[in-house]
């Protein structure tokens, strides 16, 4: 569904606009808030993060009903804003520090180093491509585990296998995705 | 840069991408973060009606309302409904430059309380606690809630441009002329002498210029030629504001802290929102004693936990026995007349039997995987699978005992299973008893008695309820007679 429809919908009727709102963006939300409170917040973190967004966004769009623009860079603005304000309250509070320095994460990328210089938004295709090559069902438990900051429990209910085996796949991706990494230039030394 | 970043703080294209090549998000889940989504913008909306025709609706002032100014104020400007009740100090880091410009105000503010602290010291703690927490109350309702003196006719207008994006929208301020806070100094000076140095910070950053934050709203603009009040907040102040009566509830902590929790005692009439019990920490500090924190609870917590624990387990408890009924107890519709048959292994291998499965042709169940779903909307994933697994599919190196035999045309339910089902499952009407344990699980036993070979035997079964990140799931299902000669106690999985 397109903004213009989207916003078309809303002024025919506010309640069903908002609904089909949410579903056309709510996984892109869900997005965003995952990956910016993976490690430092529970799902239900992530819930009411999702939640606090759509809310916020739902108020933006009724007191601003004559602003025109990208709706997805409205959106994704407010859910980067409201998971930032998560982000600080839960490392705050659980005294944490980053999630780039978490366990996880370090696992797969610690020893890897792209150029400082290297164009970030490319570099994520790649990597997303990359990943993508990997094939079901380790793609998708790669980027559950590392943009969503998933469990290995949470990831065994979605794609249907046990936990041991989300855990041995994970393990096998992890070298595979660090080979086609390297394949594309994106080595210890620098993406080339 | 390390590769860390491509999987951190991740841009629109690679959220977007996620989204559509890798969603996690079922239906159910949609449906509950929709309503979760809804209710805390229809909170806000409520709200904003109220304010809209207060006077006449409710026959009071507007700031005859209730629940924490700051907190509202943090939610309007952060967006984040899901902290009303929450503001402390823990949760907030003040931005250097925020710090750097305040400084000045809390050293004025220092020499000018000096002499106030040495009498503060020494009267009670009731005294102190009671004379802050009136001074807190007054200020927010001139800070948000609409009662400061303005000049309507001067207004100015700013432009406000969400960062990253093209956005802009603009928003409106009056000129304010109180004779009480003829400047921003005053209002931040005020503002030093209610609450400590750090939470100060935090009510004076989110009130003035913040780019910081989502929406990137100020509520205030200084200038040079004085200050602005927005004129969304002024005309319709956050709501809820209170300087209504109230008890309070005061002692000391262990650090000499003064911890005092007030509960209003006018009803509240204000639409679905809760009657709140706002506890306040006040700290000695180097200019006296200050509010630090400022932590608001719904006051009824205990009573609508019970009532939610009753609701979500005997929700959850129906769904259970209807769908246990239906998949281990005959009930689902199946077609007699297409029967497979298939050779089974005993468990140690050594004989061979032949067991019938019935085409199952359920229209509410067409297919197994639509079993699978229920089952998991019902069961945690531990249980959910452990149940699936017993129905599993036949094992054509084993050839286990099995329930169920899925095939390309279809899936079938074993003869025997169907056609006698388990009694015990086959219950009318139960009694509920279900409370919440100390890691906030609900733990819910129901009794139920079946007539077996002619004699009557009740049942409990016990339920563990655990909220799971898709909601509120059967975790555990332990079932034994009530008589407890009888030894046999049977896991329902």
């Amino acid at each position: 569904m397109t903004d213009k429809e989207l916003r078309r919908m809303m002024e025919q009727s506010a309640e069903e606009g908002r609904r089909a709102l949410f579903d056309e963006y709510c996984g892109y939300v869900y997005a965003i808030c995952a990956n910016k409170l993976k490690g430092c917040g529970s799902p239900e973190d992530t819930d009411e993060c999702l939640s606090d967004t759509f809310a916020a966004v739902f108020r933006y769009l009724e007191s601003h009903n004559a602003a025109d623009g990208d709706l997805k860079a409205l959106i994704g603005t407010i859910a980067k804003r409201t998971a930032v304000s998560y982000f600080r309250r839960l490392s705050a509070k659980n005294d944490t520090t980053v999630s780039m320095e978490s366990e996880t994460v370090g696992e797969l990328s610690s020893d890897i180093r792209v150029d400082e210089s290297a164009e970030l938004s490319a570099l994520r295709e790649t990597v997303l491509d990359c990943i993508k090559s990997l094939g079901e069902p380790d793609s998708s438990i790669i980027v559950y585990f590392y943009y969503y900051g998933m469990k290995t429990r949470q990831i065994a209910a979605l794609v249907g296998l046990s936990d041991i085996a989300v855990q041995k796949r994970l393990s096998r991706s992890r070298k595979k995705l660090r080979e086609l990494l390297s394949a594309a230039g994106i080595t210890e030394e620098g993406s080339q | 840069m390390r590769t860390d970043d491509v999987f951190n703080d991740i841009d629109s294209k690679t959220a977007d991408r996620l989204a559509k090549e890798y969603p996690v998000l079922r239906d159910e889940q949609k449906e509950r973060l929709y309503a979760m989504s809804k209710r805390k913008f229809d909170i806000k909306t409520d709200n904003s009606s109220i304010d809209v025709s207060g006077v006449e609706k409710y026959r009071r002032p507007r700031w005859f309302k209730g629940v924490s100014v700051a907190a509202a104020a943090l939610l309007l400007v952060s967006g984040i409904g899901g902290s009303m009740y929450y503001i402390s100090r823990s949760g907030w880091r003040a931005s250097v430059e925020i710090v750097g410009t305040l400084a000045e105000t809390t050293e004025v503010t220092t020499e000018a309380i000096t002499e106030e602290q040495t009498e503060a010291e020494e009267a009670d703690a009731d005294e102190i606690a009671k004379g802050l927490i009136d001074d807190y109350r007054e200020f927010m309702c001139v800070l948000y809630g609409g009662d400061l003196e303005v000049d309507k006719s001067d207004i100015i207008t700013r432009a406000i441009t969400l960062p990253d994006n093209d956005v802009t929208f603009d928003r409106e301020f009056y000129r304010v002329t109180d004779s009480r806070f003829p400047t921003w100094a005053d209002i931040e000076k005020r503002c030093y002498e209610i609450l400590d140095t750090e939470l100060a910070h935090r009510i004076l950053e989110i009130s003035t210029e913040n780019t910081e934050d989502i929406m990137g709203n100020p509520f205030f603009c200084v200038t040079e030629d004085g200050y602005y009040v927005e004129t969304g907040l002024h005309d319709n102040g956050i709501d809820p504001l209170s300087t209504s009566e109230y008890d309070m509830d005061v002692h000391t902590d262990d650090s000499g802290n003064i911890i005092a929790t007030i509960v209003e005692t006018e009803f509240r009439e204000v639409h679905d929102y809760p009657i709140p019990e706002t506890t306040f920490t006040i700290v000695n500090t180097e200019n006296g004693w200050r509010i630090s924190d400022v932590t608001e609870k719904p006051l009824d917590d205990s009573i609508e936990d019970s009532t939610d624990a009753d609701t979500i387990a005997k929700g959850l408890i129906d769904d259970y026995k209807e769908f246990m009924y239906t998949l281990h107890a005959g009930d689902l519709e199946v077609d007699k007349s297409d029967i497979i048959t298939k050779t089974m292994k005993t468990e140690d291998g050594q004989y061979e039997y032949q067991l019938k499965f019935y085409r199952v042709t359920d229209p509410r169940y067409p297919t197994w995987a639509d079993i699978e779903k229920r089952c998991l909307e019902i069961l945690d994933n531990e249980l959910g699978h452990k149940v699936l697994e017993i129905c599993s599919d036949i094992d054509e190196d084993f050839k286990k005992h099995t329930f169920v035999c899925t095939t390309d045309n279809g899936y079938y339910i074993e003869k025997g299973l169907h056609d006698i089902g388990v009694e015990t499952l086959k219950w009318e009407g139960y009694d509920l008893n279900s409370e919440f344990d100390e890691n906030g699980n609900i733990i819910a036993a129901i009794r139920h008695t079946h007539q077996v070979e002619s004699q009557n035997i009740t049942l409990e079964t016990t339920f563990t309820i655990v909220n799971t990140e898709n909601g509120w799931r059967i975790s555990d299902v332990t079932e034994k007679p009530l008589d407890d000669s009888i030894e046999d106690s049977t896991d329902a999985e």
